[in-house]
């Protein structure tokens, strides 16, 4: 009956709209290729028929004149005016050319980026193809104004720290929010491959990312990877790329060559290791910890470090490794009338610079697909799947430390007593262990396996109405296992004389499991109509977020029987370990935004948001945010000479940054299993941080050539998240809580100019600077001045400036003294040594040459600020020419000021390795004692010495590359229709005055030296890609 | 239509998808909330059987306690690292202590003060439960047992507080300080009367009969309340024993008490058994002992063995003493092990160095896995002599000395009945038997006779980190450091 009465619906349509008239047309693309399958409707119905093979069409109208939209995949959509018995013609323009200059992040609708009114900066794949980062975290680094970028070490696949315009926070990390695909990333950004990225859209500061919400105060990094939308119909693109490369440290840290011990007066005769007065030693001795090795070593008299060693192993070239790193990509993409795909596998390898340490490999799969199920319905899945293995070098960091203090002739290649390589006493006089033996012996193996998914349902209810429903899903398991054979030698009590002191481990095994599970879900309402001149574009969106997470470990010692590393093979008696925990987290996000754009010139947009989330205290369990902006394009109404386009704009939003998980909570840890202490008090009103910030801008083109960019943010954080310490006895034992405790204020200088120079058929120049500058202050504290960081090292202080580093001082000037002179002495006992400090007068060159604290007002030692952690200014210059197949492409990276504490330096001297204490090139005027240098050391208290300007400029990527025209590859017949040559280097070049690894050390937030970084490496790759 | 019945359902579907899960996703399901601790018998039990954990991982770990560094300062083991503020506690000529909140080291007081609170006011809190009328097992059958424990434990947390803080507070079930203030606090006679208090109420409960199993102790078996009492009067023993900060305070000390209280106490060694560096490991015992790490100190070589030089003097000259062959004290031979090889660095000062490292825990520090004493007998019999040496019961002191340790295991003559003598050899006892035992112990043996070094701190200033987190502006008050030796905060004597 139903299908009946359709029918009969369907034919009186039909005659009706038959006896009106008919209009034919066909429907190409820009080039004028036909376009299968677009859609051709009569607006505001449902009425329509698609185009045939040849892009034309034929379609009754229902009056004698109407209006046709026609779309199709991957076009925009086209209205037309028509009349019956009209024939028309329509040339659709492709999506992707669009979208190069379109921002969808954080606005209300797809916006050019002409007619934004807030700060977003977008990253085309044009310039992260050029030198394909390792992975996304990296990709931005020196490209976009405002960004910057810090690798905390070079261990392969490790952190990226990220920071968009000022450090917002306190005690709570500072990285944006990042989106790929739409899907809210938990997991690390270091596993998303590059060749997949279409864009990248850097949403900086809290005003343009105020739809974010909560999870926003740090700005937002969204990413959209390629889909099959770009190729053409019917056809398929595959692109393969290969990559191999070589990675190894550029610098060393200088070691001293020399010692100031007293040498055997037949230490010559010796040649494999060195013979020291006072050091009884075994015959046949090799080096290394020997049985019938007795006494010590002696300083001698002048307490100079100008003795040689008998032999100068340059131990860590001899350590550090040339590592490989490898990319294998294929990726493809096609299309067809109603679907489009993209595919993609990646093989990543980066073997990083130890030895017996294979590093990070990555094997990424992605699957994007759009499927036009009908004329209003769209259908889109995006899918990514990673799995990593990461192999971690034996005992964690303390290898990088061992290599440096060991002493040039140490022999690491000794055997151990029972054959097995790398003697781990390989210094008798140093209780430091043989880095080598750990590298060889022990190893954790690292395991993720993590789908990134996006699956989204678009309906068109009206020309001005869309709706999308989308359902993200992120699921990480991530596993690894630490092992220890049984056969683990370790200096511990108990070894005997025949095996050096040393025993057997007995083994462990350490296995750590956890499961990250987000599930997403969102609505959300598209509005967009014109009314004459005023475009309205708006958007409802509610969002729910569901997030699961549960770990367990569990580990063991004394393997029962040798190389089974089972659990089952360890005695329920045997010493064990476990602890396990599960997290739920859920938010419930309300927002609203509207732009509005007034013939093109005059642009608006308002916000709200209201977050709900389970992180909140159960007080202030909602959080309104909001945001408003606006820009003028002066260039619409007043025309300058030689100003193409020329925009103010200003905006003022808010945005936040959500607690911890048990933040929240009252509670007792389980400090050791079974065993409850109190821990933390708990607070129910616990609120996310607020970050209000204001922003103006100003974008101009002038001159056919140039783009320029200004921004100034200033941004004011309100109720940012502290630790606070507690007096344990009048808070029931618990010496912690988290409040809402602390506010901070920034401010930043964004400048971007970008240059065609040539823009020919054969020659091609762009330049593109990026410039930024920020300050950051801490402007209350609602507890007494605490210091933070690693060592304490930097001042968390009311009006103080955030990145401060505090210590202890020496006195430089003869003035100084005289404000701190001690009882019975005078000016004239002191003097300035050669090095610029005062000392004592006459003894510089003696025991007695000791840098003098500096005293405050009140005879106290001098606790003050002595460095700035925060760079002067960080600049991005990047150059791209083109001359006919050729490539050339140079991204510096230039940071001027920022100190970081060298602690690493510092420890160094502890063991007096250090190579500024080595005297054996230093005229004997100048010659300083150890004991001068160990004043500076002073038991490694934060002190000025320590503090080095990191400034650097960098050539952070390079690429010189050959692409081979069409006609070149005519011997392909059409089958391949692209090659590229190219030679990548990346961090190729430091040029610093820091003397460590790299000036590019610690986190932005706490830039620190330590003794566990693993360095970072410079790499130089071949990459070959090949077009289908 | 279609398009819109399309909407409905896709929204339907999608409300399904999403569920109806609430916002609140309910109470912290990994760690134990105050209510959840103290709402029924069976978890106040298990808290309160954490308490001694808590106490003890505040006093013999690496990183919470001072155990190290008092070690060092008190020339009982050396050790030139500059680990766990070892260093800066033994220089020659000695520092003051580094009170800054940035001090690399600050944990191994501030840590050490935190987990005895954390033991203090949790105790506390049982007790208030208990009190309201919790019961513990079916009818309160374990209330004794639990209350006893709490009390134990108050006791030896204020008494290491006390023994070791220039001041602290009291806090329990009974006494809240809301206005603590750091001019107003207790002094360490105040602190150490409380913790006395304490200990009292746990043995007048513990002649109630009751169980404390071995996992609440860390020790290889359970303690029956009779054994519990005589550790309780033991550490009631110990702490007024050693309070003194100098020589006339040592006079002062009721002997009468600590003869009391000694005469009940232990008559076997309190040990740890270590489980593999999980919940009991005597971390910082292992440091001072283990190859590569602290050595002993040669004053405590001397003691074993008067040929041996007291002090390795400063030079690069001086040479390396050859084994001992005929000590006066054979326990060189079996709790010691001849070192001769110096892993210090020479350039930290020649001082530093030894020919003797401590061997008779290696067995059980190999793996972590074995047993650690940390109140011995040995000691309790030392605190017995010594009350009955200051009572003048010369004869009673020698007797206990005679048939201990001194003889049975050091093949020593035996002492003299004179106080001198006896003096003597009680703190031989306390630095070649009680080797790396209990926290302090040759440290307070040191200071009650004046022995310290000049320069090295009586007691310890309240930790930096707690006087900036009560609102005092720095710089912090300190102690230690030869210009500041004025006998009652800083050693103003020394045994050189």
């Amino acid at each position: 009956m139903r299908k009946l009465l359709t029918l009969m619906v369907a034919f009186c349509a039909t005659v009706s709209v038959f006896a009106q008239g008919v209009v034919k047309g066909k429907v190409t693309d820009d080039k004028g290729a036909p376009v299968p399958g677009a859609s051709v409707i009569i607006q505001g119905t449902q009425t329509g028929t698609s185009t045939s093979n040849d892009g034309t069409f034929e379609l009754n109208i229902p009056s004698a004149s109407t209006v046709l939209e026609i779309s199709a995949v991957t076009f925009g959509t086209q209205t037309l005016n028509v009349r019956a018995g009209q024939t028309v013609s329509i040339s659709l323009v492709n999506e992707s050319k669009l979208l190069d200059d379109v921002i969808v992040t954080g606005v209300a609708g797809a916006t050019n980026r002409k007619k934004m009114t807030v700060s977003v900066t977008k990253v085309g794949e044009e310039r992260l193809k050029i030198v394909p980062a390792t992975s996304a975290a990296s990709a931005l680094s020196g490209k976009v104004a405002g960004v910057r970028v810090n690798s905390t070490g070079g261990s392969p696949g490790g952190n990226i720290d990220v920071l968009l315009r000022g450090d917002n926070n306190l005690n709570v990390g500072s990285s944006p929010m990042i989106l790929v695909d739409g899907v809210i990333l938990n997991g690390a950004l270091t596993d998303i491959n590059v060749d997949d990225i279409e864009s990248m859209e850097v949403v900086k500061g809290a005003a343009a990312a105020s739809l974010y919400g909560s999870r926003a105060g740090n700005g937002v990094i969204s990413i959209t990877t390629k889909r099959g939308n770009r190729t053409e119909i019917g056809t398929t693109a595959v692109t393969i790329r290969n990559e191999v490369g070589f990675q190894n440290l550029q610098r060393y840290i200088d070691l001293s060559e020399s010692h100031a011990f007293n040498l055997a007066s037949d230490w010559q005769s010796v040649s494999n290791y060195t013979k020291y007065a006072g050091v009884t030693y075994p015959s046949n001795y090799l080096g290394g910890f020997a049985p019938g090795l007795s006494g010590s070593r002696s300083i001698k008299a002048d307490h100079y470090m100008d003795n040689p060693f008998a032999l100068n192993i340059d131990q860590q070239k001899e350590f550090f490794n040339t590592g490989t790193n490898y990319t294998n990509f294929v990726g493809i993409s096609t299309r067809s009338k109603l679907t489009n795909m993209y595919a993609s596998f990646e093989n990543n390898s980066q073997e990083g610079i130890i030895q017996y340490t294979s590093g990070y490999k990555r094997q990424n799969f992605r699957l994007n697909i759009d499927h036009q199920v009908a004329p209003w319905l769209k259908f889109s899945a995006s899918n990514l799947f990673i799995s990593t293995k990461t192999q971690y070098p034996g005992d964690g960091g303390g290898i990088f430390f061992n290599i440096v203090l060991a002493e040039p002739d140490n022999n690491l290649k000794l055997d151990n007593p029972d054959g097995q390589p790398y003697l781990i006493r390989h210094n008798p006089f140093s209780n430091e262990r043989n880095p080598l033996y750990s590298v060889w012996k022990n190893k954790r193996d690292d395991f993720t396996r993590r789908w990134i998914g996006n699956y989204s349902t678009n309906i068109k209810l009206a020309k001005w109405i869309n709706v999308d429903l989308t359902h993200t899903i992120e699921i990480e398991n991530y596993r690894y296992t630490s092992y220890a054979p049984y056969d683990t030698w370790i200096v511990a009590n108990g070894g005997t004389a025949p095996t050096y002191g040393m025993s057997y481990s007995e083994g462990s095994l350490y296995k750590y499991s956890e499961e990250n599970n987000s599930q997403n879900t969102q609505a959300t309402i598209n509005m967009m109509h014109k009314f004459n001149n005023l475009r309205v574009t708006g958007k409802l969106s509610y969002l729910f977020e569901n997030k699961h997470y549960e770990y367990f470990d569990v580990s063991a010692s004394q393997f029962s029987y040798p190389d089974i590393p089972d659990f089952s093979n360890f005695l329920p008696t045997n010493p064990h370990s476990y602890s396990s925990g599960i997290q739920d987290i859920r938010a419930r996000n309300y927002f609203a935004i509207l732009g509005l754009d007034y013939k093109d010139k005059l642009l608006f947009d308002g916000m709200g948001r209201y977050d709900g989330s389970s992180l909140f205290g159960s007080e202030e369990r909602w959080k309104p945010y909001y945001r408003v902006s606006g820009a003028y394009r002066i260039s619409q109404d007043v025309h300058i000479n030689g100003i193409d386009e020329l925009k103010v704009r200003a905006a003022y939003g808010t945005a936040g940054i959500r607690p911890g998980y048990d933040w929240q909570y009252r509670y007792y840890s389980f400090s050791t299993p079974g065993n409850a202490t109190a821990e933390q008090q708990g607070n129910p009103f616990l609120k996310p941080s607020n970050t209000a910030e204001l922003e103006f801008g100003l974008n101009v083109e002038f001159l056919g050539k140039f783009y320029f960019e200004g921004t100034y943010a200033k941004s004011k954080t309100t109720d940012a998240l502290l630790e606070v310490p507690l007096i344990p006895f009048l808070n029931d034992g618990y010496n912690r809580q988290w409040r809402n405790a602390a506010s901070l204020e920034s401010n930043t200088l964004e400048l971007t100019l970008g240059a065609n120079w040539f823009k020919k058929k054969d020659l091609s120049w762009n330049t593109n600077i990026v410039f930024s500058k920020t300050n950051q202050r801490i402007t209350s504290l609602g507890v007494p001045p605490y210091l933070s960081g690693p060592d304490g090292l930097f001042y968390i202080k009311a009006g103080e400036r955030y990145g401060a580093i505090y210590g202890y001082d020496w006195v430089r000037t003869l003035d100084q003294m005289a404000q701190q002179l001690p009882t019975g002495k005078t000016i004239s006992d002191y003097e300035v040594n050669s090095d610029g400090y005062v000392v004592p007068v006459g003894s510089q060159g003696t025991i007695n040459e000791k840098p003098i604290k500096l005293l405050d007002a009140n005879g106290n030692l001098n606790f003050g600020e002595i460095g700035n952690g925060n760079p002067d200014f960080i600049m991005g210059i990047s150059n791209t020419l083109n001359w006919k197949g050729f490539q050339v492409y140079m991204l510096i990276d230039i940071k001027q000021g920022g100190d970081v504490y060298n602690r690493k330096s510092q420890w160094l001297t502890r063991d007096n390795r250090n190579g500024i204490e080595d005297m054996a090139n230093v005229p004997t005027n100048l010659k300083k004692t150890l004991d001068y240098f160990q004043g500076f050391y002073d038991v490694n208290t934060n002190n000025r010495y320590w503090v080095e300007d990191a400034s650097f400029i960098k050539l952070r990527e390079v690429a010189i590359g050959y692409t081979f025209s069409k006609s070149s590859l005519s011997m392909f017949k059409g089958v391949v229709k692209g090659i590229t040559a190219r030679v990548i280097g990346r961090n190729l070049l430091t040029i610093s005055d820091y003397s460590g690894y790299d000036p590019e050390v610690g986190s932005i937030r706490n830039p620190f030296d330590g003794t566990d970084t693993y360095p970072n490496f410079r790499n130089l790759a071949f990459s070959l890609q090949l077009d289908f | 239509m279609k398009a819109i019945k399309s909407l409905i359902f896709l929204s339907s579907l999608f409300i399904i998808l999403e569920g109806c899960k609430k916002l609140d996703v309910g109470k912290n399901p990994n760690e134990p909330d105050f209510v959840d601790v103290y709402s029924s018998g069976t978890s106040v039990k298990s808290i309160a059987s954490s308490l001694f954990n808590t106490w003890y991982n505040g006093t013999h770990s690496y990183g919470n306690s001072p155990a190290m560094f008092l070690a060092t300062a008190s020339d009982n083991v050396t050790c030139s690292w500059g680990n766990q503020a070892m260093r800066d506690m033994s220089w020659e000529p000695r520092n003051a202590w580094n009170n800054a909140p940035n001090y690399t080291y600050r944990a191994t007081t501030k840590n050490f003060f935190d987990y005895m609170y954390k033991s203090i006011n949790t105790a506390s809190n049982v007790m208030k439960a208990i009190n309201a009328g919790l019961e513990i097992g079916n009818g309160g059958v374990d209330n004794n047992q639990v209350k006893a424990f709490c009390k134990f434990n108050q006791g030896v947390a204020y008494g290491m507080l006390a023994l070791f803080f220039d001041r602290g507070f009291i806090v329990d079930e009974n006494i809240t300080i809301p206005d603590a203030a750091v001019a107003t606090a207790s002094t360490p006679a105040e602190v150490a009367a409380a913790a006395v208090g304490y200990l009292d109420e746990a043995i007048l409960l513990s002649n109630n009969t009751f169980t404390i199993p071995a996992s609440w102790l860390g020790t290889t078996g359970d303690y029956s309340s009779v054994e519990f009492k005589k550790l309780c009067n033991s550490w009631a023993a110990r702490i007024l024993a050693n309070m003194p900060r100098n020589k006339t305070q040592l006079a002062a000390v009721d002997w009468n008490k600590v003869k009391t209280y000694a005469d009940a106490g232990l008559t076997s060694d309190f040990t740890i058994q270590q489980d593999g560096y999980v919940n009991w490991y005597a971390e910082a015992g292992d440091y001072l002992t283990f190859p590569g790490w602290g050595k002993v100190d040669m004053y405590v070589v001397n003691l074993m063995d008067n040929t041996q030089p007291q002090h390795w003097d400063d030079n690069s000259s001086f040479p390396t003493p050859p084994e001992s062959t005929n000590p006066q004290d054979e326990r060189i031979f079996t709790d010691f092990e001849y070192s001769s090889l110096n892993w210090f660095q020479a350039a930290r000062g020649y001082y530093h160095f030894s020919n003797y490292r401590y061997a008779r825990y290696d067995a059980a520090y190999a793996l972590g896995d074995g047993p650690v004493p940390d109140f011995m007998k040995a000691e309790n019999d030392m605190l017995r002599a010594e009350a009955r040496a200051y009572l003048g019961d010369l004869a009673g002191a020698a007797a206990i000395i005679n048939a201990g340790t001194r003889v049975t295991r050091g093949n020593m003559t035996p002492v003299a009945a004179t106080l001198t003598e006896i003096e003597k050899a009680i703190h031989h006892e306390r630095h070649v038997e009680l080797y790396i035992t209990g926290m302090g112990v040759q440290f307070f043996e040191m200071r009650k006779k004046n022995l310290l070094q000049k320069g090295t701190p009586l007691h310890w200033p309240l930790p930096g980190q707690t006087l900036e987190t009560f609102g005092e502006k720095a710089p912090f008050y300190t102690f230690g450091g030869v210009a500041n030796a004025d006998g009652i905060n800083t050693s103003n004597a020394g045994w050189r």
